[in-house]
This record gives C-alpha cells, sequence and structure tokens, in this order.
C-alpha cells in the first residue's frame, strides 16, 4: 500500500502540493481527478521523486521511500508513466520491450515480453516498427507493456487517455482495469475524463488547488452535488 | 590508375566521415558541439610520427650496430616502408590513446559542468578550453620530439662517422614516402581509409541494432530519462560514446600523415569541414555523418580543382567551399539531410 | 599584441621599443582600449542577449582589412585631390605598398587636418562593413539555435581569414602591408598620442554602451537571454533584436579591429586569428562577468596585463619553462576558461539548480543538462 503523508511539494521555489495526504490500496485502482492546475499529476511525480519535496513523508509497504531515487523506486517495484515521451519513438516495438527489461538476464527477459504480448496482442504484429509510427493509442498500449515488463507492484499512469479518441481511451480503461483484475497490480490512475476514470475507480481523490478536497468512494464523488458540477465538469445529483 | 583527382577526394572524404561520425556521436549524447574534436585527430597524428620516426631510427641504430656501411644506411633510410604491423600498431595505439583523451574530456569536465548546471554556452565553452590545452600539449611535444630525434640522429652520425642524411621534423612534415604497402604498388593509407570507413558502416549497423548496449545508446541519446528509468546506466554508455569517438577520431588523424601535411594546426582547419560534414548529414543522425562527410570532402576536392584549373583561383580558398555548402544547408535545410522528415515530405508529394 | 605565426614564431610589439616602464605602461593602455572594445561588443552580444558570438574575429578582421585595404588608397586619393600636379602614382598598391606608405606620412605629418579625417573617415568605414558583414555572415543560423548559431558564426570568421590571407589586395596576403599613420603629425610621441586617442575610444564606447543597455532596449534583450519562448509570447521578435545586436556588436569590434591596425602600424591576416580576437576575448568577458560592462573591463584589465606580462618578459620565462613561452599562452586560455568555467557562476552558469529536480532537462530555460545519474 502507497501512503503518502502531509506532503508538501513543488518544483524549486514553486510549490504545487499543498500539506497532501492520501492512501493508495493495494490491488484496487485510485483515480486522481481534478481541473487543470490543481497538481494532480505533480502528486505522481512527487511520490516517483521528480520534484521537491518540501515536508512530508511517503511510504511503500512500510518503507520510507521519500528520500530514495526515482530508477531505486523502480526496483522496489513502482513505475511512473508520464504522459508523453514515455515510448522511444525511435526505437521498434521490439527494441523497446527490451529496453524495458535492460537489467534481466535474456532468459527472463524474454519471458516478460512474452507475457506482455499476451496482454496486448496487437503490439506483435509491429514488432519491427519504430514507435513513432504506431497510432496514440498503440504506443500506450506499449507504453503500458513496457512498464509491465518491469513486474511493477504499483503503476502510476497520468492521464493515460488524454489526446485519444474515445474508442481507444475505453479499450486503454479496459486494459489497465484488467491490469488490476488479472495481475493484481495497485494502479493510481490520474484523469482529466473523471466520467470514465471513476467508474473503473475503486477509490477516488479529488485534488484542487494543489489540496486534497475528497477521499473515498467514486460513487459518492460523481453524485456530489458540490464537487461534482463546480470541479469535474459532471451535473452532479442528476448524473445518471 | 585512377586520376589524382579522385583520390584526393576519396581521402578527404574518408576522412570527414570518420571525424564526422565521431563529432556526431558525442553530439547526439551531449547536445554540444565538441570543438575539440578535430584535435583529437592530431593526437593521432603525431602518434603515427613517433612510431615511424623511432621506427626509422632504431633501424638506423641496428644497422650501424651491424657495422653496415654508409652507402648501405642510406638505402635502408630511403627505402623505408611501413608494415601492415605498423599500421596495425598506429590505429590501435592512436584508438586507445585518444580514446582517452575524449573519456578524459567527458568525464573530467564536461560532465561535471553539466552537473553544475552549466549551460550550452559553457559547455560549448569548455570544449573550446579542452582543445586550447590538447593544442598548446601537441606543440610543446612537437618542439620536444623534433630536438630529441634529431639530437638521436646527431649521436648516431657521430658513432657511424658520418653525417646521416635524415632530419626529422614534426610540423609541415608528412610520412606520404613511406606509405607503401610492400609488393603491391598501392599505398597503405589509401586502402585503409576507405576500408575503415566500410567496415564502420557495417560495424554500426550490427551494433546499433542488435547489441543491448547499441539500443541503449540510441535510446539514450533520445531520452535520458527513460532510459535511466529503464535500468540504463546512461552515463556510462555516454561515456563510452565519448571514448570511442574519440578513438575514430584518433584513428583517422592516425592516417592524416600519410595523405597530407601535417602541422600540430591542421586540426583548426580541419574543424570547419567536419561541422559542415555533419550538419550536412545532420547532427542528430548518426549515418548523417557518412553522407555528409562524402559530399562535404567529394564538394571540396572537386570544385576546388576545377577552381584552381579554370579559373586560377589559389588553393589557400578551400576552407571557404564547405563553409558556403553549410551555410546554404542552414538555409535551406538545417536539419541536415538525414534529419529531414523524409516520410513528411513523400506524403506531401504523393498528396499532390 | 603578440601575433602569433604558423610556425609557432611570435612578433612582440612590446620588443620593438627598448622598452622602460612607460612604454610598457602605454602599450597595456594601449591593447587594454583595444580589447575593451571588443569585449564590450561581446558582452552585449553574449552578456544580454545570449548570442553565442565564437566569431568575434570577424568583426576585429573586416574592421583592420578595411584599413589595409583602404586606408593608404583613400589617402593617396585625398593627397593627388590636393595636389593634382604631383600625385602619388602606383601600379601594384600591394607590391609597392611600403614605399606608398611612406611617402602618405610624410603628407599625413604635414596635413593633420587630413589626418583625423582619414582617421575617423576609416573608422567609419569600417564600422559600416562590420556591421553589413556581421549582418551577412550570420544571417544563415540567426534563427536558429545556439549551437548552430555559435559554429555558423565561427565559420564566417574564418572565411574572412582565408579571404583576407589569400587575396593580396586586402591585407597584402602572406607578407602583410603597412599602414598610413594617422597620428604622424605627432611626430615622436607617436604611441603616447594613439594610446590617448584609443583611451578616448573606449570610453566614448563604453558610454555609448551603457546609455544603450539602460534603456528598454537593454531590457528587452536581457529578457531575450533569459527564456527566448516568453520573450517572443510578448509579442517581441527576437530574431530581429539578435539581428540588430549582431549588427551593432560587429560595427564596435570593426573599430576595434581598426584601431590595432592603425595602432601597430600594420597588417597581416594571420595575427588576426580565433584565439587572439575571440577566444581570448572570451575569457576576459566570463572573468568579468556577463551582462555587466564594468565587471568586463575588469577581467580585460586582468588577462591584458598578465598575457603582455608574459610576453614582455618572455626571457624570464623561458629560464623558467621547459617549453616555448608561445604554448604557454594557449596553456592559460584553456586553464583560465576551465577554472572561470568552475568557479565563477555568474552568467556562464545560472544559479544553483534545484536539489531534486537534479536530472532533468528544461528546455525552454536554456539550461542543457547531460543526461545521466
Amino acid at each position: 500500500m502507497l501512503e503518502v503523508s502531509s506532503v508538501s511539494a513543488g518544483y524549486g521555489k514553486l510549490q504545487v502540493l499543498f500539506d497532501v495526504s492520501a492512501t493508495f490500496p493495494s490491488g484496487k485502482i485510485t483515480v486522481v481527478v481534478g481541473p487543470n492546475g490543481s497538481g494532480k499529476s505533480t502528486l505522481l511525480k512527487t511520490i516517483y521523486g521528480l520534484t521537491r519535496i518540501y515536508k512530508g513523508k511517503i511510504e511503500f509497504e512500510g518503507q520510507d521511500i521519500t528520500k530514495i531515487q526515482p530508477h531505486q523506486k523502480v526496483a522496489k517495484g513502482i513505475v511512473y508513466l508520464p504522459q508523453t515521451d514515455n515510448v522511444f519513438d525511435n526505437l521498434t516495438v521490439n527494441e523497446n520491450l527490451r529496453i524495458a527489461g535492460y537489467t534481466l538476464p535474456k532468459e527472463e527477459l524474454e519471458e516478460r515480453v512474452e507475457r506482455a504480448l499476451e496482454i496486448f496482442p496487437i503490439l506483435r504484429g509491429y514488432m519491427k516498427r519504430k514507435a513513432k509510427h504506431l497510432s496514440g493509442g498503440e504506443k500506450q498500449m506499449l507504453a503500458i507493456a513496457m512498464a509491465l515488463i518491469k513486474k511493477p507492484k504499483l503503476i502510476m499512469l497520468d492521464e493515460p487517455t488524454a489526446a485519444l479518441a474515445p474508442k481507444v481511451a475505453y479499450q486503454i480503461i479496459n486494459v489497465i482495469e484488467r491490469l488490476k483484475n488479472e495481475l493484481g497490480l495497485t494502479i493510481v490512475l490520474v484523469e482529466q475524463n473523471a466520467k470514465v476514470a471513476l467508474k473503473i475507480g475503486d477509490k477516488a481523490i479529488l485534488m484542487v488547488g494543489g489540496r486534497v478536497l475528497y477521499e473515498g468512494s467514486p460513487e459518492r464523488l460523481l453524485r456530489d452535488p458540490e464537487f461534482g458540477p463546480t470541479y469535474l465538469g459532471l451535473r452532479g445529483a442528476t448524473e445518471r | 590508375m585512377v586520376a589524382p583527382i579522385l583520390i584526393d577526394a576519396i581521402t578527404y572524404s574518408c576522412l570527414y566521415i570518420l571525424l564526422s561520425l565521431g563529432l556526431t556521436l558525442t553530439y547526439m549524447t551531449t547536445r554540444v558541439p565538441n570543438f575539440a574534436h578535430a584535435s583529437f585527430a592530431i593526437i593521432g597524428s603525431y602518434i603515427t610520427w613517433t612510431w615511424v620516426t623511432s621506427r626509422i631510427v632504431s633501424s638506423i641504430e641496428n644497422a650501424i650496430e651491424q657495422g653496415l656501411d654508409p652507402r648501405e644506411i642510406n638505402v635502408l633510410i630511403r627505402e623505408f616502408t611501413l608494415q601492415p604491423a605498423d599500421y596495425i600498431a598506429v590505429l590501435v595505439l592512436s584508438f586507445v590513446v585518444v580514446g582517452l583523451v575524449g573519456l578524459a574530456q567527458y568525464l573530467l569536465v564536461l560532465k561535471p559542468l553539466s552537473n553544475r548546471g552549466s549551460t550550452l554556452i559553457g559547455l560549448m565553452i569548455a570544449t573550446i578550453a579542452v582543445d586550447m590545452l590538447i593544442f598548446s600539449f601537441i606543440n610543446i611535444y612537437a618542439d620536444y620530439a623534433q630536438a630529441y630525434y634529431n639530437g638521436v640522429l646527431k649521436e648516431l652520425s657521430e658513432k657511424a662517422g658520418y653525417k646521416i642524411p635524415l632530419l626529422v621534423k614534426t610540423r609541415d612534415f608528412t610520412l606520404y614516402a613511406y606509405d607503401r604497402l610492400k609488393g603491391l604498388n598501392v599505398q597503405g593509407s589509401l586502402v585503409l581509409l576507405p576500408s575503415l570507413v566500410l567496415g564502420l558502416l557495417a560495424v554500426l549497423q550490427v551494433l546499433l541494432t542488435k547489441t543491448k548496449i547499441g539500443i541503449a545508446l540510441r535510446a539514450s541519446v533520445e531520452n535520458p530519462m527513460l532510459a535511466e528509468v529503464a535500468g540504463v546506466n546512461v552515463n556510462r554508455v555516454y561515456a563510452l560514446a565519448w571514448f570511442v569517438s574519440a578513438g575514430l577520431a584518433g584513428c583517422a588523424g592516425a592516417l592524416v600523415p600519410l595523405r597530407l601535411f601535417t602541422n600540430p594546426a591542421l586540426g583548426h582547419t580541419l574543424i570547419v569541414s567536419i561541422f559542415a560534414a555533419s550538419i550536412v548529414g545532420g547532427l542528430n543522425v548518426i549515418y548523417g555523418a557518412f553522407l555528409g562527410g562524402l559530399l562535404v570532402g567529394m564538394s571540396e576536392t572537386l570544385i576546388m580543382n576545377f577552381l584552381t584549373l579554370h579559373l586560377g583561383l589559389n588553393a589557400g580558398y578551400r576552407p571557404m567551399i564547405p563553409l558556403l555548402i553549410m551555410a546554404v544547408m542552414l538555409l535551406l535545410l538545417p536539419e541536415g539531410i538525414g534529419g529531414y522528415e523524409w516520410s513528411k515530405f513523400k506524403k506531401r508529394v504523393k498528396a499532390s | 599584441m603578440e601575433q602569433v605565426q604558423e610556425k609557432g614564431e611570435s612578433v612582440m610589439i612590446g620588443e620593438l621599443f627598448g622598452g622602460g616602464v612607460s612604454q610598457f605602461v602605454l602599450d597595456i593602455i594601449a591593447l587594454f582600449s583595444i580589447y575593451s572594445i571588443v569585449v564590450l561588443s561581446l558582452n552585449l552580444e553574449a552578456g544580454y542577449t545570449g548570442i553565442p558570438n565564437f566569431g568575434k574575429l570577424l568583426g576585429v578582421a573586416v574592421g583592420a582589412f578595411t584599413v589595409s585595404a583602404l586606408s593608404g588608397r583613400l589617402a593617396i586619393l585625398f593627397h593627388n585631390l590636393e595636389n593634382p600636379s604631383s600625385p602619388i602614382t602606383y601600379k601594384d598598391y600591394v607590391q609597392e605598398s611600403a614605399k606608398l606608405v611612406f611617402e602618405v606620412n610624410k603628407w599625413l605629418a604635414e596635413n593633420p587636418l587630413m589626418a583625423i579625417l582619414l582617421l575617423f573617415l576609416t573608422l567609419a568605414i569600417a564600422a559600416l562593413a562590420g556591421g553589413a558583414i556581421g549582418y551577412l555572415a550570420s544571417y544563415p543560423a540567426i534563427r536558429l539555435r545556439g549551437d548552430y548559431l555559435a559554429i555558423t558564426l565561427l565559420a564566417m570568421a574564418e572565411a574572412v581569414r582565408v579571404i583576407g590571407y589569400n587575396y593580396p589586395p586586402i591585407a597584402g596576403g602572406t607578407l602583410g602591408m603597412q599602414v598610413p599613420n594617422p597620428f604622424a603629425a605627432v611626430g615622436e610621441n607617436r604611441y603616447a598620442a594613439v594610446t590617448a586617442f584609443l583611451a578616448l575610444m573606449v570610453l566614448v564606447t563604453y558610454v555609448l554602451y551603457s546609455k544603450m543597455l539602460c534603456s528598454p532596449l537593454g531590457r528587452v534583450l536581457r529578457a531575450t537571454r533569459d527564456n527566448e519562448l516568453s520573450a517572443e509570447s510578448l509579442g517581441k521578435d527576437v530574431v530581429s533584436y539578435r539581428k540588430k545586436v549582431i549588427v551593432i556588436g560587429t560595427a564596435t569590434a570593426a573599430v576595434a579591429g581598426a584601431l590595432y591596425a592603425y595602432y601597430t602600424g600594420g597588417v597581416i591576416a594571420t595575427a588576426y586569428h580565433r584565439v587572439a580576437w575571440t577566444f581570448w576575448p572570451w575569457v576576459m568577458l566570463m572573468l568579468g562577468g556577463m551582462a555587466n560592462n564594468l565587471g568586463a573591463l575588469v577581467g580585460t584589465f586582468i588577462f591584458v596585463v598578465m598575457r603582455y606580462s608574459i610576453i614582455r618578459y618572455k626571457t624570464v620565462f623561458e629560464g623558467i619553462l621547459p617549453f616555448n613561452v608561445v604554448w604557454l599562452d594557449y596553456m592559460l586560455l584553456g586553464i583560465a576558461l576551465l577554472v572561470v568555467l568552475m568557479l565563477r557562476p555568474q552568467g556562464v552558469l545560472p544559479e544553483k539548480p534545484v536539489r531534486t529536480v537534479k536530472k532533468t532537462f528544461y528546455d525552454a530555460d536554456r539550461r542543457y543538462k547531460i543526461e545521466t545519474s
């Protein structure tokens, strides 16, 4: 389980997160929603170690991971998927997958690549194609596949469906659900598209202006007359 | 018999390809054009000079010990040619020594500065600083070596009882005369230069697509942070790239004295052409170096030849040619021929 | 300063006159003045506008070559206009330049007003030529990123040098040529007069530059340097500012080059090389502080004194060093650059970066980090 305790963080002198506390239960999908600039992405980056933490603590499976380097977090099973630049455009799909498992011994790598391809069979046909020639959705699938090769325990996805057509976005969301169901991964999902995201979420966190305003069940957030319309563009109690 | 102008063109093309390769590679890793790159090559030139000179001198020494008479010693000097082992020796030595210099530049100068947050200008200036240091050391060595070996020859002359007709010089020198592959009537460097280029082309292709480290390099230059997350030690990969790049420059430089008149300042003359070659090929595309080096080398040689022959233009104007090519390239296609998105171009042409 | 020719020998101006402290001081002031003008122009380009001008030599060379190409010829023209009955004639100016310049100097000595006219006219032409050629030379890369611009400017400066060296009418080709002496009227105290004039020129330049940079223009330039994207978003045409700055900077350097030509009394293309006129100015600027005109002058002074002392007292160093003093100059340049880069953060290195974000790539911020851990 991932636990963020009273974290204040930002970029240099620019503070973005203000005393943020939240827990992300194991094996569940926690969705982080909120308006633009609310600090959702920054929260992920902070957990991963890409920002400056002024105060607070982050714990994963009981261990304090606040100060350790990003690639050490990968070793501990935490993987972060940024919104863009999450695959190597000039490498082929095959090469991308292999780089993801750079530190693995050959057999293990083969095994994990095979597993990843089982989850994303569409990639099989593109093994020799350069990643920049894939569609947006296919690229995201490749990115997630690369993350899976690391055998993570926790995956943090930053707006994976941004800039994707609704049908493709839907596919990605389905895949994310499968990751939880079939692989038992803990998932932190940051999403602009609150409606869709909250449908698959087991837990929801609403962030506004760098603070957590709500932490709890997604359904209640969807139906909340105040939060829904104000921050999520939903119709609140009238939402069906 | 191949026309001399063509030989010249091949020579320069191969040299430019070898040098541009290294420049492009270091640029792709650190995003800094390395102004010291051409001087790397000249270090190799002086390694060759030292090797050849000491070989000649020691064979003279042996001859004297064996009691050969002056006439025979003179023949020895006149007929001295490089053996295959010599070529291999200077190439390997230059690769390793200059490779280490490049590695040092990366590890001791560029990486620490970058860690402190240096700007691009700062890093460029750092490469200029390294160039100045290398230049001064080459010159100091040239002064020393010339004095030393002429001194040794003087001693040998005294020992032999006559004045040995050999005066070595480290400036404005060429080892052209020694560059004959035994038996065959062809110059070793002329065989080696294209072989190196073609060999590299093949090796790079394999290295970059089939080996772990090659793919890691491509990943690192594209997205270092992502590569780091994937588990690649990007610093080590870059260090290796710098070692190899400098090593290649050293190899090119090792062969330079066999074809051209060499001076410590030769690097400063070449650097413009090498930048032109890299820009033409595309500073971000490793294969661009092959294309750029070929184009610039060919153009420079052939155009200069034409201008000298038909317009009586002084050969001193030669550096203008790569410069003009570079200027045109920057106006029309700054990302270089290799950097241009030809797929987009194809789509546009198809659409119309 | 010293003129390092291709074989590594140096011809030192200071040694041409027996010496003495007063000569030493005069030389320092003169060299300091000339270099200051160059460094101030570099400060405008690099310090204020963020243009990595590795082709500073271009302006200096253009200025010097303008003087060598035009000054004598113009002087003869004026002389002949004034004395149509006894014109100075020549068939090949370059071949006969020594003799011609001698004649011209005689005439200038008797016509100080014409000499002053000649001086200022050639300085003006030099500035114009510098501005124009600076514009043309930077044009291919003016819209491109810093590294492309740096390479282009360096290459263009080399081109000017190549032309100056290979086309004899400009600067006498491989042998160089002499240049008229506008201070001929002063006679014996020529160097004192020249030095005083140079000092005056520095003052003028400094004042002009200060005024220019305290204006709204200065603020725009600083905004441009620090963050091009936001400057552009405010509607300022970054490229057009760069162009203006290059023109002004190159014109200024051309004036410095012209002054140097008059100071030394002759021009030889090999004396105008990038080490003396691009790289040393960079160190002087960096030491003193970028975007700080006074600091630039301080840096210039320190290095001018240091280098000139080494050259002047070459024999002392020759005893100590196991190698030729000339190489010390290059070594010092390299060491000075590295030391300044490592130790002096202002301008070349930004403020201390954020701790945990150490390894990321700020593109818009123009901070380039070699991406590793």
